[in-house]
């Protein structure tokens, strides 16, 4: 009788134990305060506009930046890259960073995604030069031609000037490549009078000397801007020597405020756009153009 | 007549002693040497180089580290800490110290100021896994706020690696112009180097993002550096120059730090060897911290000939 008693309060006792984890006691005020699960870092470099940015960057152009896919895309299945080289700028060229920029770092069902919060930026290239290039390894170097020069005079460049813009960066699905999903994101074109070239080297049958097409004090009425949304995808491939980048676009609207945009066009033999072959001023007023699709680019 | 002899003799003898002891006599070399009228402190840790240091430090990371300041900054008043909890490393993990460090503090009015003259020393965390973290009490304990977690498979840094040629050196106060607790440090000619090692490098968020809420992780996998100018001891450069200040402080429970950089030049002109390093940077992004389970790359970025500045100041908290 006393062994089946001993052994009945054991019984009890390991049946109830289990549920003694579970009782509820009152969570004071200062273990509350204790409790913050979410984890993120949010970073701010002062707020509203550029002239209270806290962080400003110099001296920031590389002489070559690319950017390479290993696997590329269908019928350019070997890696590929697209960069610039032989950049330079002028040494007042710089940055300045404003609002706050947010990181989170999130997995659902083994797909990993990077949110940011992105801060506001003022990117102020001056007088640019570049040579934009697609090539097989990440020097850019090998003999594919370049797809052409760049060059501005001055320029700036506003990003998510409204500081509310969110990018979502991940891979393809089951491939290398880049997409970038958006959201509120915007660029800010200063009402500021650029010359705006691009270049080729050895241009077409009969004219084979360099030649620049551009716009010459290119000018808006006022901010010019460009909003995009939805998803944008990047993808570089080589095949039999050749490399070709894929893009699909975000939903990309160009001039949502409809500024006044006045774009004398000019044809050159220098990159600065000097000379007298200008084709007549263009004068945009009212438009607001929206671009989606997608586009593969090489050389020729 | 004999007694004023005597006092004759004596008065020339007390006017002619002080003369005597100016008499110049010459002082050899080894007795010079061992006159040095400044004070501090001098030590030195062996030879130019990491291999001839004559200090190793292993087993060095503690569980918690963290920095507090009593009183904040504008708008976050009250006491705050930042630092990192769950540190962990591989035992191989170690710290060189080579070449010399000198130590003077001196006082100008009523600020005194500390003046490091930095030895070079070889960081090397192996394996290293830590979370960031503000928090109103010094354990990290108490309002932790966490801004995410780091890992690194290997990483080694060099603390002013081209000394004695060019030596670093800081001076550390508190806030001078405030007089309040936060520290101050001026930088001259201070480096980091960042050796040619194919390193893994993660950032880490335990609860992400909307529909995506699950830990996850970003960063670099294989990132490589390689300055060919520099031979064997090929490295990225960190120069920092101006003056920094960091300070922390809570409002309300929440913690932030507003850091004020100083004068930083990424990927640097090596002073010694020229140029800069060449960048590969593959861009990952996974669910585990050394992305290993096998999602595919973004992609990977290639620089050269870059080497930006920075200055300015941010204020950093979780969210």
């Amino acid at each position: 009788m006393q062994r089946i008693l001993t052994l009945s309060i054991v019984a009890i006792f390991l049946t109830v134990f289990p549920f003694l984890s579970l009782s509820k006691t009152v969570i004071s005020e200062d273990e509350l305060n204790g409790i913050m699960a979410e984890a993120g870092v949010t970073l701010n470099f002062g707020t509203g506009a550029y002239t209270n940015a806290t962080m400003m960057v110099t001296n920031w152009s590389p002489s070559l930046v690319s950017f390479g896919d290993a696997n590329g895309f269908t019928g350019y299945a070997s890696a590929g890259w697209i960069g610039v080289s032989g950049v330079t700028m002028d040494a007042s060229s710089n940055i300045l960073i404003y609002n706050s920029l947010t990181v989170d770092v999130g997995t659902s069902a083994s797909v990993t995604k990077l949110n940011l919060g992105l801060p506001s930026l003022m990117i102020h290239p001056v007088s640019t030069d570049a040579t934009l290039k697609l090539g097989t390894s990440q020097t850019l170097s090998d003999a594919q031609p370049a797809l052409c020069t760049l060059y501005n005079d001055k320029f700036a460049i506003l990003v998510n000037p409204a500081g509310t813009g969110n990018l979502t960066i991940s891979r393809h699905t089951s491939a290398q490549g880049l997409e970038v999903a958006m959201s509120g994101v915007s660029l800010g074109i200063p009402n500021e009078a650029i010359d705006i070239s691009i270049g080729d080297s050895n241009g077409f049958t009969g004219y084979t000397s360099a030649g620049y097409f551009g716009v010459r004090d290119l000018l808006a009425s006022n901010t010019l801007f460009i909003s995009f949304s939805d998803l944008l995808s990047i993808d570089v491939g080589s095949s039999a020597s050749v490399t070709a980048m894929k893009v699909v676009l975000p939903t990309t609207v160009i001039n949502p405020t409809q500024v006044n945009v006045t774009a004398p066009l000019v044809l050159s033999t220098a990159k600065t756009l000097t000379g007298t072959q200008e084709l007549g001023s263009l004068n945009l007023n009212g438009f607001t153009t929206t671009l989606s699709g997608q586009m593969q680019i090489m050389p020729h | 007549m004999r007694k004023i002899f005597i006092c004759a003799v004596a008065a020339m003898l007390f006017l002619v002693t002080p003369y005597v002891s100016l008499a110049k006599v010459s002082i050899p070399d080894n007795e010079l040497d061992a006159i040095t009228a400044q004070e501090g402190v001098t030590i030195s840790f062996g030879g130019t180089s990491y291999t001839s240091g004559t200090i190793l430090v292993t087993n060095w990371a503690p569980s918690v580290f963290s920095w507090g300041d009593g009183n904040g900054f504008a708008g976050y008043t009250s006491a705050g800490w930042v630092g990192l909890s769950g540190i962990t490393m591989d035992a191989a993990a170690n710290i060189i110290l080579y070449n010399t460090m000198t130590l003077d503090v001196g006082s100008s009015g009523s600020v005194t100021k500390l003046n490091l003259g930095l030895p070079s020393a070889l960081i090397h965390p192996v394996e290293t896994n830590a979370s960031v973290v503000l928090a109103t009490a010094q354990t990290l304990a108490t309002n932790a706020q966490v801004l995410g977690t780091l890992y690194n498979d290997k990483f080694a840094v060099i603390v002013n690696p081209l000394s004695p040629t060019v030596s670093g050196n800081i001076t550390i106060s508190r806030h001078t112009s405030t007089s309040t607790q936060g520290v101050e440090m001026a930088y001259s000619n201070v480096y980091l180097g960042i050796p040619s090692e194919a390193i893994i490098m993660s950032w880490g968020d335990a609860d992400g993002f909307t529909g995506y809420a699950s830990a996850g992780y970003m960063g670099l996998k294989n990132f490589l550096v390689l300055n060919s100018n520099m031979g064997a001891s090929s490295m990225m450069l960190i120069s920092l120059s101006g003056t920094s200040s960091i300070d922390i402080g809570t409002s309300a429970g929440v913690t932030a730090m507003n850091v004020v950089l100083p004068t930083t030049t990424i990927n640097a002109t090596a002073p010694l060897f020229g140029g800069t390093a060449n960048i590969t940077a593959p861009l990952a992004v996974g669910n585990t911290k050394s992305f290993s389970d096998g999602q595919e790359l973004l992609g990977t970025l290639y620089v050269q000939g870059m080497s930006p500045t920075i200055a300015g100041s941010f204020t950093m908290t979780s969210h």
